[in-house]
């Protein structure tokens, strides 16, 4: 019987890890996306373009200036699991995507706040790149997962009253 | 001091390129940090101790830029772009790089 608990234990350990990955990192999960929703909705008035030209005529006031969004979001033990069984075969890693999605909005989401704050109402050129922090010492053992999202982009005022032709 | 990363600023006029201008900067957060990101790895969700690692290693970067940007005697920056990787584990260097100008406003 005990010899039994011993082979057994590391098997519990995991499924427990697991258990703790699909409901509190389900939970967070949700609830993350649903508070990224909900502040996209508060900011559907800012145009956001990744164009390199301001889109709009520009206010003089405030000034056009930089604003950057970072987030860091790692992934939960049953998500790396997945990718671990998922690499037996091949194919995408549909675990992930939804981690590199909240990682990609939040770090937007910030970039856009930053911008609303000093009261613009457009960003351009945004620029979004993401690196695994994790990824260079953790080759053999890549079961951590961490993703930095650094997201930046130009803020500005549309200038809504006069009727000048469009800046470059 | 100005900085951009589109290729005009609205309102001003490029008068003068002083050349590209840079700033770096590689930094680790304490081990106590490492210990509870590699907790927080298994529930998954935001690192908030790496995110402020990042958001201070771009501050200094920029502001190394633009420091170098006063040295060459231009007011402005313009296309900054930024680069991140990752050197050691629960390290990051950040780069930020971008053609330093010299603006005046449109009359």
């Amino acid at each position: 019987m005990e010899q039994m608990i011993g082979i057994l234990f590391p098997f519990l350990i995991i499924g427990l890890l697991l258990m703790l990955g699909l409901v509190i990192g389900g939970a967070n999960e949700r609830s993350h996306f649903a508070a990224i929703r909900q502040r996209e909705a508060q900011l559907s008035y800012m145009q956001v373009t990744n164009l390199k030209s301001f889109f709009a005529p520009v206010a003089a006031e405030p000034n056009a200036q930089m604003v950057v969004g970072h987030a860091v979001i790692t992934a939960d033990y049953l998500k790396s699991f997945f990718a671990g069984f998922r690499k037996l075969f091949g194919g995408e890693l549909g675990s992930f995507n939804p981690l590199l999605e909240r990682a990609r909005r939040e770090a937007i989401l910030r970039m856009m706040e930053e911008a609303a704050r000093s009261r613009c109402n457009a960003v351009c050129n945004l620029r979004v790149e993401a690196t695994n922090i994790y990824g260079i010492q953790n080759k053999k053992n890549n079961q951590m997962v961490a993703i930095a999202v650094l997201a930046s982009g130009t803020a500005y005022r549309i200038e809504t009253h006069s009727p000048r032709p469009m800046a470059s | 001091m100005i900085v951009v990363n589109t290729e005009t600023i609205p309102n001003m006029r490029i008068v003068e390129s002083r050349g590209i201008v840079q700033g770096n900067t590689v930094r680790a957060k304490h081990i106590g940090r490492d210990i509870a990101a590699g907790l927080k790895n298994l529930v998954g969700g935001e690192l908030s101790g790496y995110t402020e690692l990042l958001t201070e290693a771009r501050r200094q970067a920029v502001l190394r830029m633009m420091g170098q940007a006063t040295e060459l005697g231009a007011n402005a920056i313009v296309n900054v772009r930024f680069s991140t990787s990752a050197v050691t584990s629960g390290a990051a260097e950040l780069y930020a790089y971008g053609t330093a100008v010299v603006v005046e406003p449109v009359a």
